[in-house]
């Protein structure tokens, strides 16, 4: 589904990730971990298509097209999902009407009859039993005063709503308690299909406890510098990140 | 014969042009309204048209836009087609229709006069001048341009316990087959306990290879004890032919409430002077604004709320987007005067400019002479919100359709300050034709 080669991007002149490879196929739930500043985010914001970066070598390969000459509407439309790690407030944008033109603009690319009022309102309401998320802040703007925790919530249920392909959550568990973050990840969890595929990019393992990865990527420096099961990320909880950067240096340096 | 009508440019012009016209000028003239429009003119005189060196003028280039021949009394004009007419109609708006056709009343319909509340024009000019509401001639040069030279305009007058069950409409069209120079004098009256809704359109059908229009506009509005009055303005199309000053001078006594809201969306060159003064405690003053400017546009307004008495309230909202090589103007004055205790006056001004060629140049200005009051003014301006615009896009939202969304949920906050449904859905349904239109040449 995805084939990331030797993937390099900078912002201003600063080189955040040094060359990445990673191959994610249909069905399979990858995590990418590594402590703060090490191009997690950047890798996640390079693949949705925002433009502060500038992709200076390798390729992305997503369902046969060239991922980065895409727009990121046309990725989204295509099926990419990024949950952000801050999601921005915009007052005056109401999140209802928001979702229905999201979900009616990807609808109508997949050659799908726009939903009406009626159908998107029961299909909200379906979802959002799944997210356990607060009536009101579908009526309310998008993002407007709410909380950190609900702000995770609605991106979760923003994906439940539009089904992607490959759902990319950055930094998702961030800011959530434990129950909050149980219910985000049984939403992750209900959607997963043998069809699609999760990237959870995360510092921390206990989301992993409730979303269960088939891969474990630790990034350092712009690089993946270990893959492993899931017991790399109890591993790494364990013993820290100092364990996997010394263990790395080590090797750069011999 | 268009040489005899008299072509004007220059301040000169305008002075000579009143000897010329007197008998139209004078025509039904009571003698204190004659001796009114001579010490006008002669004001005029020694004010003489601004320059950009006027502080008031400083970002508004008057005198450019003046430069150009302009007839003043037309010999004859073309009629209006009734469709001309109707696509200037709010569709669903059942309201009191007045439609002023190049500077003139001409009749329309049967509903135009089946108010009492709208007076002739006559009866303003022929009438004993203590009626006027101001008769300041201060400092200000296009007032008393208007004041001598203006033969028409809409007179209103709401009587005292009055509720007026449908809003006016005050429709000024023009469609010049000359460059035609336009003045209109309004006078409003709100009489006490009364309540009515004003809604004002200026709109130029001429299109950019017509003639030209400079309308020099006066309303003075004065409401009474107990009154209220939600004035509504906009002004769309002719966005390459046609030049507007507008002064709304508004007087309120105690406990009236006025609200303006000014919607911006056409001419080539606007200037909006908008004064308020408190006469009595208790008033409540709210002064909104919205635009959204493309091309050459210019657009500035001017506002003053003087604050002379306690217990009032005022709240100031101006929110505006600049595209291509469009420029603004907000200078928003709150003078709060020494006797003006409990005062509460609230002023913001936000701008987006989408282009590194649009301009805004904003001003606020607080003095206060009073210790016990609580004001504020704010002043933004910034480009679009990049974040914003990237998340909607992120979840499938064409570029075009998210920028639009995002123009739009910044201009709401003054688009939800319409009440009238029929009038918020005409003008919302304009401004989103302009983004998308604006949207091509991006």
């Amino acid at each position: 589904m995805l084939t990331i080669n030797n993937l390099k991007a900078s912002v201003e002149d600063k080189e955040i990730l040094k060359g990445i490879n990673l191959e994610v196929k249909k069905g399979e739930v990858h995590a990418i971990m590594g402590p703060n500043g090490s191009g997690k985010s950047t890798l996640a914001a390079v693949l949705a298509g925002r433009s502060d970066y500038e992709v200076t070598d390798g390729t992305v390969d997503y369902l046969g097209q060239n991922l980065l000459e895409m727009a990121p509407e046309d990725r989204a439309k295509e099926g990419i999902f990024l949950a952000f790690q801050y999601p921005v407030e915009i007052p005056g944008v109401n999140t209802a009407t928001f979702l229905r033109t999201s979900l009616n603009e990807i609808r109508e690319h997949r050659g799908l009859e726009p939903l009406n009022g009626a159908d998107f309102l029961k299909l909200m309401k379906s979802k959002m039993e799944i997210i356990d998320i607060d009536k009101s802040l579908i009526s309310r703007s998008l993002n407007e005063g709410f909380s950190g925790g609900e702000k995770k919530k609605a991106e979760i249920f923003q994906m439940a709503m539009l089904e992607p392909t490959l759902a990319i959550l950055d930094e998702t568990d961030s800011g959530l308690d434990i129950d909050a973050l149980k219910v985000v990840a049984a939403g992750v969890n209900r959607m997963k299909t043998d069809d699609n595929a999760v990237i959870v990019i995360t510092h921390y393992q206990r989301l992993l406890d409730y979303i269960i990865p088939d891969f474990v990527h630790i990034i350092y420096d712009g690089q993946i510098i270990k893959t492993g099961g899931k017991e790399l990320a109890i591993t790494l909880e364990e013993k820290g990140y100092d364990w996997i950067t010394n263990e790395h240096a080590a090797l750069s340096n011999a | 014969m268009k040489a005899s009508t008299g072509k004007l440019s220059t301040a000169e012009d305008f002075i000579a042009n009143f000897d010329i016209h007197q008998d139209e000028i004078f025509l039904n003239n009571s003698n204190q309204y004659k001796e009114l429009r001579k010490n006008a003119i002669a004001a005029f005189e020694s004010l003489g048209i601004p320059s950009r060196r006027s502080e008031e003028w400083k970002y508004t280039n008057v005198a450019k836009a003046l430069n150009r021949d302009w007839v003043q009394f037309p010999s004859e004009t073309k009629k209006i087609s009734p469709d001309d007419i109707d696509s200037c109609l709010i569709p669903g708006l059942d309201a009191y229709t007045l439609v002023f056709y190049n500077g003139k009343r001409i009749p329309f319909s049967e509903s135009d006069s089946d108010s009492a509340v709208i007076k002739e024009f006559s009866d303003l000019i022929s009438s004993d001048i203590s009626n006027v509401v101001s008769l300041d001639l201060g400092s200000d040069a296009f007032d008393t341009l208007n004041l001598a030279f203006a033969i028409d305009g809409a007179i209103i007058n709401v009587p005292d316990n009055c509720v007026l069950d449908k809003p006016l409409y005050l429709l000024y069209i023009s469609s010049p087959d000359d460059n035609l120079f336009i003045q209109n004098r309004n006078v409003i009256e709100i009489g006490k306990n009364s309540e009515a809704t004003i809604i004002e359109a200026r709109i130029s059908l001429s299109s950019s290879n017509d003639f030209q229009v400079f309308s020099n506009n006066v309303t003075e509005i004065h409401c009474e004890n107990n009154s209220k009055l939600d004035h509504y303005q906009f002004q769309i199309k002719g966005q390459s032919g046609a030049a507007s000053i507008n002064k709304y001078l508004v007087k309120q006594e105690a406990n009236s409430t006025y609200t303006s809201t000014n919607i911006n969306l056409g001419g080539q060159l606007v200037r909006n002077n908008l004064e308020v003064v408190h006469e009595g405690e208790g008033c409540e003053t709210n002064l909104f604004g919205l635009y959204h400017l493309i091309g050459n546009q210019h657009l500035d307004n001017h506002t003053l709320i003087d604050h002379k008495m306690p217990n009032c309230n005022s709240n100031e909202l101006y929110i505006g987007v600049l595209d291509d090589k469009s420029t603004g103007v907000f200078n928003g004055k709150v003078l709060v005067r020494k006797d003006a205790q409990k005062t509460n006056a609230f002023q913001s001004n936000k701008n987006i400019l989408l282009t590194d060629d649009a301009k805004m140049n904003a001003k606020p200005q607080l003095e206060i002479y009073a210790d016990d009051v609580k004001c504020s003014h704010g002043a933004t301006t910034g480009q679009l919100n990049q974040e914003a615009l990237f998340y909607l896009r992120s979840r499938g939202i064409s570029k075009k359709l998210a920028l639009t969304m995002l123009m739009e949920a910044f201009m709401k906050e003054v688009l939800d300050k319409i009440k009238i449904k029929e009038l918020k859905n005409f003008l919302t349904e304009k401004l989103e034709l302009r983004l998308n239109v604006g949207d091509q040449g991006r």
